[in-house]
């Protein structure tokens, strides 16, 4: 049977890791090349590489930081988001070692590549991500304007379309925070026709095993917490004492 | 003793970085080519696939590279298609619009109901019909899915199945070509493992 998925999310700012802070802050971590290192290593079930603020600065996909990384033989699977805007861009960021793609502010300027993009790379490799806001949940968010819209009427028209495998719904306000998931999102769930990656504020393990348990939630993505300690990752997961998760990886060589 | 050398076969689509940097950590030499005469020579040639059934066929065909698969098939050579690649083995597939395929595994290539996609990590188990565990794979096994389309499950080539729903085939074999609905080189140490095997047999 199909486990559910602990994905580790890597935030990256002009090629630095960083800590995320409510999208508008950020402490610096280190190289990518040690972190993405590490998080093979560890056997997460997936890493979530996010090239921040690319959108905004109208930059597309980060291909310096996936050529950086293209060399390091990492055996897990491996999600980009980041700048893309086209289905040029989303096969060359596959083409050099992601297996699926994030599209955000997309989703938002120009829905109408999202069909394109489908066709080029498969819809499995297509997640949408969107930002919520937990002070006023169902909110919308894009995180390239600021911008908050009156529902997400738009996001489920795109779903009903097949276009999206998962939607990564992020909680705004909690993003970068710790032990501050908003349960007031829950009754949105039913609304989604797609499998869920929650992320944000998800760092307590009754928590994250409680959402694991809903059918509709195939991954919880935590980020700032694997940063500061060796095992992070696979003491969080025992933690969590989820059979529907895959069991903590050891590895004996360093 | 030399080193083994593998042949990705290149069709222009899709990511063959990942296949090829797990083969060469293995101690493969590994080559990504749609050039036949270099096809020739490796020991083992891998069939990867990211994309739509019809498109990788007609990239296929376009480049001869379907009779090249058949014929090194029907010569006994060691072949590997993963994911769409052993997809592109069975005889048609149903995505988009029905398309012929090669024909080296027996069954068609059908959708998940609703069109619902197997994404994560799954375990296989032997086929009910075998008694002989082939690849030698462990049964605490996890390796890493990401498919709409599945082969047929009542395939006589099926060797090992995994569960979504419903029981579907994980592993497909005819002779020394074996299709895997997996990814092996995004499968960590179990991938890593059973990649290391298919290599290493295809030299001995």
């Amino acid at each position: 049977m199909i486990k559910k998925r602990l994905s580790a999310v890597v935030n990256v700012l002009d090629g630095l890791v960083v800590q995320s802070l409510g999208f508008n802050s950020y402490l610096p971590i280190g190289d990518p090349q040690y972190v993405l290192l590490n998080l093979d290593r560890w056997h997460v079930d997936e890493i979530i590489l996010q090239s921040i603020s690319r959108s905004r600065k109208a930059l597309g996909p980060d291909f310096d930081l996936l050529n950086s990384i293209s060399d390091l033989q990492l055996s897990t699977p491996l999600i980009y988001g980041g700048g893309i805007r086209s289905p040029i861009d989303a096969d060359s960021v596959i083409s050099l070692g992601a297996d699926r793609i994030i599209v955000g502010n997309l989703l938002y300027s120009d829905p109408y590549q999202l069909s394109s993009i489908v066709k080029h790379v498969g819809k499995q490799a297509v997640i949408g991500s969107v930002p919520f806001s937990s002070i006023i949940p169902f909110i919308p968010i894009n995180y390239v304007s600021k911008r908050s819209y009156p529902n997400f009427n738009f996001l489920s028209e795109l779903l009903d379309l097949g276009l999206l495998s998962e939607l990564l719904l992020i909680d705004y306000n909690a993003e970068g925070y710790s032990a501050n998931w908003n349960d007031l999102f829950s009754p949105m769930f039913p609304s989604f026709s797609v499998p869920l990656i929650l992320f944000g504020g998800l760092t307590s393990p009754p928590d994250i095993s409680r959402l694991l348990s809903l059918d509709i939630v195939s991954a919880v993505a935590i980020g700032n917490m694997l940063s500061y300690k060796e095992h992070a990752y696979q003491n969080l997961k025992r933690s969590i004492e989820s059979p529907s998760l895959r069991p903590s990886f050891y590895s004996s060589v360093l | 003793m030399r080193s083994p050398s593998v042949g990705i076969i290149d069709l222009g689509i899709g990511n063959h970085h990942s296949v090829k940097k797990a083969c060469q950590s293995l101690g493969a030499r590994v080559f990504v080519s749609h050039d036949q005469h270099i096809l020739d020579r490796v020991d083992l040639l891998i069939l990867p696939g990211v994309g739509s059934f019809p498109h990788a066929l007609h990239a296929l065909r376009e480049r001869s590279l379907d009779t090249f698969i058949l014929g090194a098939h029907n010569d006994s050579r060691h072949i590997l298609g993963i994911c769409l690649g052993m997809q592109l083995l069975a005889e048609y597939s149903e995505e988009e619009t029905h398309t012929p395929g090669l024909s080296i595994l027996s069954g068609g290539v059908h959708s998940f109901p609703h069109f619902s996609t197997h994404i994560g990590w799954n375990s296989v188990y032997l086929n009910d019909n075998l008694t002989r565990n082939s690849l030698a794979l462990d049964d605490n096994s996890f390796f890493y899915f990401n498919h709409s389309f599945f082969l047929t499950p009542s395939s006589p080539d099926v060797s090992h199945f995994s569960s979504f729903g419903q029981s579907f085939p994980a592993i497909a074999q005819n002779g020394n070509t074996v299709g895997i609905q997996f990814h092996p080189e995004k499968s960590q140490s179990d991938g890593r493992k059973l990649l290391s095997f298919l290599i290493d047999r295809s030299i001995s």
